[in-house]
């Protein structure tokens, strides 16, 4: 009963927020959504028995990338006025919204299963899967890190020459 | 699908929801910080349906995923945001309708 409750706050809390998202006025408020999104989904991990991608989404996406996030917005300072030009309608938007739709309906129509199993999510179970099963994805991203870094000191850097 | 009673289902509709807001984003707003958050949204309802599943069929294997999806969203908040500060730099602006170079004038 209490996870249920817990669920429908959760849920409710993660799509208000991505609203806010799209339609906050200037970027630091839609990063301020963001961040009231990002919690609000955590707890939604929790209840599918994932606490340590739970911990990992507020530390790191909470934390980490949000704070760059609101860092680059203050640097560039932009007024309020930036995006709030009303965007005009195309047929692509339209049918992309369309495919939108679609999209979400077709998820909802197909997945209807109902027999849960237990999952280990623990810190111990998920490192060792990803050291076995996904060593080579886990090498990747550790690279891809890497590469990650060096690209945004370079594009940083004052002059490109 | 009860409104009682847990399911996979449950955060199955969550992630579709929040992943429709975040593509909505991407499309309609012109701000390039505003689009790179949508994009954020996108990858957390991808995360959610991952762990949805993963607790479906009862295999850790999604949270392992989950966790490469955020370092790849690091990865991508990084760079983008460089992109946009040397685009800045150069533009002064970070409105995707004004950064036409490459368009095709005739």
């Amino acid at each position: 009963m209490i996870e249920i409750v817990l669920f429908y706050v959760g849920a409710v809390a993660a799509i208000l927020g991505a609203a806010g998202v799209v339609l906050a006025r200037t970027p630091l408020r839609g990063a301020l959504w963001l961040i009231f999104t990002l919690c609000a989904v955590a707890v939604l991990y929790l209840l599918l028995e994932a606490p340590f991608v739970a911990a990992m989404q507020v530390l790191v996406y909470a934390g980490a990338i949000m704070v760059l996030f609101v860092f680059v917005i203050m640097l560039l300072n932009l007024g309020p006025e930036a995006g709030a030009r009303p965007a005009y309608v195309s047929v692509a938007k339209a049918s992309g919204l369309l495919a939108c739709v679609y999209l979400g309906w077709r998820l909802v129509a197909a997945l209807s299963g109902s027999g849960q199993k237990a999952v280990d999510g623990s810190v111990k179970n998920i490192g060792v899967l990803l050291v076995t099963d996904y060593l080579f994805a886990f090498e990747a991203v550790s690279v891809l890190l890497l590469v990650a870094v060096v690209g945004a000191v370079v594009l940083g850097l004052r002059r490109l020459s | 699908m009860s409104f009682t009673v847990l399911s996979p289902a449950h955060f199955l509709v969550v992630a579709a929801v929040i992943f429709a807001i975040g593509t909505a984003g991407a499309i309609l707003r012109r701000n390039a910080l505003t689009l790179l958050m949508s994009v954020e949204l996108m990858l957390n309802a991808a995360n959610l349906l991952f762990l949805g599943y993963a607790r479906e069929y009862g295999h850790a294997g999604g949270h392992a995923i989950a966790f490469f999806v955020m370092a790849i969203a690091a990865a991508e908040a990084a760079i983008g945001l460089a992109i946009l500060i040397g685009v800045f730099r150069t533009r002064q602006t970070v409105e995707v309708d004004e950064l036409d170079l490459l368009r095709d004038e005739t």
